[in-house]
């Protein structure tokens, strides 16, 4: 029969008994000395607590409160359990605890794939999703109050903000949304559209604009932004990314957060090139519709691209505008495509006037 | 008279961070895959870790507490911090701003009957299934008296602009510690709140002056007046506790740590861990006369977890 030295802890006291546990048929004996007179404790194997295991060291309890308790530090003492009492309720070792090398390995490679599909390809459509539910009227009210901000940065130029205005009533951007331009009087060469319908230009792009189809391919892609949503899927597709990071992260600590953070801008910032090439293929469709001459976009593209080689901000507007030769190439490959178009005098008529305002400045 | 040396122990941390990087990973793997509800036990596990490898006089410490315990009080924390966070938030959708300014003064009063009860719930649930010999901790404060202290320190505190901060912390620390048992042992917490005003104020200035570097001897200064102050009494006889952790060593441990948790992006989390444990209990003596052998067994059997959670969703770190 198996003998084990163990200490045995009464409950009541502190004081370590050197003892002999047995392992019986049906339970454990514990033998021990105390004032010279042997004392024996029998445990029922049905009201011994899970075993506890770090190293050689096994620590048993037994019964109700207060627990009587058993160390021993022989390494063979969970092996003779088991061997004595197959399947016994006490020598259940957690899932937890089991664990171990290369399985430690393969869970934490796991936990990691898991991690990084849900952010990669479960996050992105869900944020989208959801940015689609919002209602257009509270879209139109989020995009007026971002608005009002950036406009109190920027002082208003009145004069081609209506001019613009009237031209862009003149193309049936084929929305629901209620489009309105504003122009901001600043060099930089840019433009950018707002949920709910607000399109803002800087009169920098609109003094180098040289034809009527490339301010309306410029408004077209502006209007494609807003017609798809793009803000609105950008900021949320963000804010999930974010809010799933400090998730798991924050848990963990906030520094390394932020590194994360980081590395979901660029995320993002790859993301907006696919928004483009969306809003480029509206304002083809706009383009085509309005029976306009579709290499206006094309000379869109142009002006960006030249001010892009001679600006030092280039970077800056790399990461409103990413302007690729695949976005040129498609332009130009819908423009050679394209079949009749026709000037509309009114549009023409309107660009004159919106250049000699400029121009005049 | 001859001179007695007085005894010394120690306390050891003996875990090693790759076995705690396998329950934490686990843990990770299982509260993402239960959409978190596997919190409560994570925590068990880690709790039962971490304690069974704290050696006192060759014996181990043992946490008993289990993830179907704190479970029923998880979801008590998630039902009441719920309810709250549903008011403040369906004030704040009506627009009415007297609504608004209502919802905010609930949520603050919630939090503050809150914080004293997740702090009471907390230590008589950490201490009953604390043990070690079999011998286990307990809490005996009252609900009633710490939520008092609670409001009556935090309306001091408001009204003499943070001023009365230190005497506040230090006068939780005294009915916290002041109601522990470890068996037939006592504890009181000895420590003034001008001193701690003292160090505050020495701590704040010294790291401005050196661009923040004194602020890892200013946490060293805290943790040691924090545990130096800690006393235990046995029959009679008084035991101090004190830390001899260094500004040196503090400040190595936390650069360090702070560099493994953050080239691994937090995943190598549990060696940072087992190193700070490490690094604190071996500077923490024991001085006076000890008998860790005439423990008696005191406390009453005790079942409820719901203090433990509220504490975490608050973030209160106890002990």
């Amino acid at each position: 029969m198996d003998r084990f030295n163990v200490l045995y802890f009464d409950g009541q006291t502190s004081l370590p008994k050197e003892a002999v546990v047995s392992l019986e048929l049906r339970h454990l004996t514990i033998v021990y000395l105390q004032d010279d007179e042997e004392k024996r404790v029998v445990w029922e194997l049905d009201q011994i607590q899970p075993i506890e295991i770090s190293g050689n060291l096994h620590i048993l309890r037994y019964g109700d409160f207060p627990l009587q308790q058993i160390d021993c530090k022989d390494h063979h003492f969970y092996k003779a359990l088991a061997d004595r009492y197959p399947g016994a309720a006490f020598l259940k070792i957690s899932f937890a605890d089991r664990v171990k090398g290369w399985n430690v390995v393969a869970i934490t490679l796991g936990f990691i794939a898991i991690m990084a599909s849900v952010y990669f390809l479960v996050l992105p459509p869900v944020a989208e999703l959801l940015a689609g539910q919002i209602p257009q009227t509270m879209e139109v009210q989020l995009g007026n109050s971002l608005y009002e901000g950036f406009v109190s940065e920027y002082e208003k130029n009145e004069k081609l903000t209506k001019l613009t205005n009237s031209f862009s009533r003149e193309i049936d951007f084929n929305t629901s949304y209620p489009i309105d331009v504003t122009v901001v009087k600043s060099p930089q060469v840019n433009a950018f559209a707002l949920p709910g319908g607000k399109v803002v230009i800087y009169d920098g792009l609109l003094k180098k604009m040289r034809s009527a189809e490339e301010l309306a391919a410029l408004l077209s892609h502006e209007v494609g932004h807003i017609e798809h949503r793009h803000s609105l899927k950008s900021i949320s597709r963000s804010l999930s990314g974010y809010i799933f990071v400090s998730l798991i992260l924050n848990d963990i600590n906030g520094l390394s957060a932020v590194l994360v953070d980081n590395a979901n801008t660029l995320n993002n910032l790859s993301y907006s090139r696919s928004l483009e090439a969306d809003a480029d293929a509206r304002a083809v469709e706009t383009l085509d519709r309005n029976n306009l001459d579709q290499k206006g976009l094309v000379g869109l593209f142009e002006i960006l691209n030249k001010e892009a080689g001679e600006d030092t901000d280039y970077l800056k507007f790399l990461s409103t505008h990413p302007l690729t030769k695949e976005r040129m190439q498609k332009a130009r490959e819908a423009a050679a495509k394209q079949g009749p178009f026709k000037k509309n005098p009114r549009m023409e008529e309107l660009f004159r006037e919106i250049s000699e305002n400029g121009k005049a400045k | 008279m001859e001179t007695q040396e007085t005894p010394v122990k120690q306390l050891a941390f003996l875990g090693n961070g790759s076995k705690l990087f396998s329950i934490y990973i686990v843990n990770l793997l299982l509260t993402a895959v239960t959409l978190g509800f596997y919190y409560p036990w994570a925590k068990a596990s880690v709790l039962k870790y971490l304690y069974q490898e704290t050696e006192l006089e060759g014996s181990r410490f043992m946490f008993h507490g289990t993830g179907k315990e704190m479970f029923k009080g998880f979801i008590k924390a998630v039902a009441v911090f719920g309810v709250l966070y549903g008011i403040l938030v369906a004030a704040q959708l009506s627009g009415d701003s007297s609504l608004i300014l209502a919802g905010a003064l609930v949520y603050l009063a919630g939090l503050l009957i809150l914080i004293p009860l997740a702090v009471h719930g907390s230590m008589k649930y950490r201490m009953s299934r604390t043990s070690w010999r079999g011998i286990h901790f307990g809490y005996r404060g009252k609900l009633s008296d710490l939520m008092m202290l609670f409001i009556k320190g935090f309306v001091f505190t408001i009204f003499t602009f943070g001023i009365y901060g230190p005497w506040f912390t230090v006068s939780l620390r005294k009915y916290l510690i002041g109601n522990t048992r470890f068996g037939n042992v006592e504890f009181e917490y000895t420590g003034e709140g001008s001193d701690l005003l003292v160090l505050y104020i020495s701590g704040y200035f010294l790291t401005i002056i050196t661009l923040g570097i004194y602020s890892f001897w200013f946490a060293k200064d805290l943790i040691n007046y924090f545990i130096d102050n800690i006393q235990l009494k046995q029959n009679g006889r008084e035991i101090r506790l004190q830390s001899y952790l260094t500004g040196g060593t503090y400040f190595r441990l936390a650069i360090v740590n702070m560099f493994i948790i953050i080239f691994s992006l937090g995943l190598a989390a549990p060696w940072a861990t087992v190193r700070a444990m490490r690094i604190l209990l071996s500077n923490v003596f024991i001085e006076g006369e000890l008998d860790l052998n005439d423990l008696e067994q005191t406390e009453r059997p005790y079942t409820d977890a719901t203090g433990e959670d509220v504490a975490d969703m608050l973030d209160i770190g106890i002990m």
